[in-house]
């Protein structure tokens, strides 16, 4: 990171986009508390959340996914959504929570069917959407999604970003997503951040950034064209 | 065949440590003196190995100093009974709090670290005891041992069988709490950290924390290993801590299947059987474990517990399969 200021209001649903190795991994990582910044600060409801683990960070409400799905790969999907959920219910037990919470929690992305694989025989689609399902089963405030449709279809990326913002309608939450298919973006996004080299290039409403000729040269180029005509 | 197997659904994981359990319930009443003195050092060894297998095969952290907690259970047992108007139990129970207790303390700092370093930590805590038994002569008689003073109720040269059965009572107490650890939430989250530790840590788990649960609970059960030793041994040497022990808990496991209930059951029979026979033809008994080490791990890598691919049941038929096919294969061309 070099100089960044971003603020986030709650309910806000953010892009963030900018080039391979613009920073954008490297700041959901501090945001979730995986890395120590070197200096700055970095707030969650004025609570200064330097020094925090990863844990604190989620038991804080920020749930994050990752641009590489990361699951329990050797166990099966029902373990992995009754883990996410014992972990949210940190006093009740998982037999008390029943097959069926999670049954329900796997139900909403389309998973009951795989519920006995194992996670690692997932198709990546399927990967991330019990990875969202996981994350979403902790009832967090704020959401990261760290490239949530990378290497799918169409048809896929529309599924994921209805489960995405179906949630974020019904539960009110504040989501920010890295993203680098535009059409997801400009489709989704209320408030669009780029990022290059670990600076804040642009941030603001997704058509003033489309039209910001240093983020047209920068990274947009023929994006921007595409979408624009 | 596959019907029969599809109808039966998977075998549960602990069903060979329950049929082993009942074997050596009965087993006094079906062999000599010297192979129900066998029997009991297979139960002590494979207390060693659950204690390996707690750590290893439900929380992904390669110990390599379970000695340090099996001795400490077997020193701390032995000089509480000789020091003490307290029976053998109330000792044992004793040994096993110690080690748990020193676990406790010691992995506080032991679960944080990186995997190679909690390796290096955990075998170098176990040479640190080794060298204080060696040394501290008034307490532990240093290389000459330790004689326990037990009553004739549990002398094993009066009663071999009364002092197994008591073995075998304590480890599947023992053994009981282990399965209900592992069955219970806790071994699923467990299994969840083993898979990805970062992945835990964002879903808000105390990951250092249940690490250093199922540390406490892997040295207490070594602990009661190490204390049951006492009984077939009557006597204590700093050898107990000797990474040759850690080693044998390694073995076992993976003998038997790494996160497989029954595997360090069938690892510590498996490997009693070999040393047992093997060390009445030859005094290379280490070399020859070696080698079936060695086989297991290339032919069964899962142990042979493990049904399905990589273990050995799944490799038995892997292999028939293949010499079927190529049997097959010749008979056709012979017949072209």
């Amino acid at each position: 990171m070099d100089g960044m200021t971003l603020s986030i209001e709650e309910g806000a649903v953010i892009a963030l986009i900018g080039p391979n190795g613009a920073g954008k991994s490297t700041l959901f990582a501090l945001m979730m508390g995986e890395l120590a910044p070197t200096s700055g600060e970095i707030r969650l409801d004025g609570r200064d959340m330097r020094g925090f683990s990863p844990e604190r960070h989620s038991r804080l409400g920020i749930g994050r996914t990752f641009q590489t799905p990361r699951l329990f790969a050797g166990l099966s999907v029902t373990e992995n959504m009754r883990i996410a959920l014992r972990a949210r219910n940190q006093r009740q037990s998982v037999s008390a929570l029943g097959k069926d919470d999670a049954g329900a929690a796997l139900g909403e992305v389309g998973l009951l069917e795989q519920h006995k694989q194992t996670a690692s025989s997932l198709s990546q689609g399927q990967r991330k959407r019990l990875e969202l399902a996981m994350v979403l089963a902790l009832q967090p405030r704020v959401l990261l999604l760290d490239e949530p449709t990378a290497g799918m279809g169409v048809d896929e990326r529309a599924t994921i970003m209805q489960l995405v913002m179906g949630a974020v309608q019904r539960r009110g939450l504040t989501l920010v997503f890295c993203e680098h298919d535009m059409e997801t973006v400009f489709a989704h996004a209320l408030r669009v951040v780029v990022m290059d080299r670990g600076r804040l290039l642009a941030d603001g409403a997704p058509e003033d950034v489309r039209r910001d000729p240093h983020v047209q040269q920068i990274y947009l180029g023929t994006h921007a064209g595409r979408a624009a005509s | 065949m596959r019907r029969v197997r599809e109808w039966l659904g998977p075998l549960p994981d602990w069903l060979p440590a329950l049929v082993l359990v009942l074997l050596a319930a009965v087993l006094p009443a079906l062999v000599s003196s010297e192979y129900v003195l066998l029997g009991a050092s297979m139960i002590v060894t494979m207390l060693l190995g659950v204690s390996f297998n707690l750590l290893f095969g439900y929380a992904g952290m390669f110990s390599f100093g379970q000695s340090a907690f099996y001795g400490l259970g077997a020193y701390t047992t032995v000089l509480v009974v000789n020091n003490s108007g307290v029976g053998f139990y109330v000792a044992l129970l004793a040994g096993v709090c110690a080690a748990a207790l020193v676990a406790a303390v010691s992995g506080v700092v032991l679960v944080r670290l990186e995997p190679i370093a909690f390796i290096m930590l955990t075998f170098a805590l176990a040479d640190l005891f080794e060298f204080a038994a060696n040394h501290a002569h008034t307490l532990t008689g240093g290389d000459s041992g330790t004689i326990a003073s037990l009553p004739n109720s549990l002398n094993v040269i009066v009663g071999v069988d009364r002092v197994y059965y008591v073995i075998l009572v304590v480890a599947v107490v023992v053994l009981a709490i282990a399965f209900v650890f592992v069955k219970a939430d806790t071994g699923l989250m467990l299994r969840g950290i083993r898979e990805d530790a970062l992945r835990a840590r964002t879903l808000g788990i105390a990951v250092d924390r249940r690490r250093l649960g199922v540390f406490a609970l892997a040295g207490g059960v070594a602990a009661a290993g190490g204390g049951l030793s006492v009984l077939s041994a009557q006597i204590v040497y700093p050898s107990v801590f000797a990474w040759q022990v850690s080693a044998n808990a390694l073995i076992v496991t993976l003998l038997g299947g790494v996160g497989l209930f029954s595997g360090p059951a069938l690892g510590a029979v498996l490997l009693g059987l070999i040393d047992f026979y093997v060390g009445r033809l030859t005094t290379n008994t280490l070399l020859i474990d070696g080698v079936i080490l060695l086989a297991v791990v290339l032919i069964a890598p899962r142990g042979v517990g493990a049904a399905g691919r990589g273990g050995l049941l799944g490799a038995s038929v892997a292999l028939l399969r293949r010499v079927w096919t190529r049997a097959g294969e010749a008979r056709a061309g012979a017949a072209g």
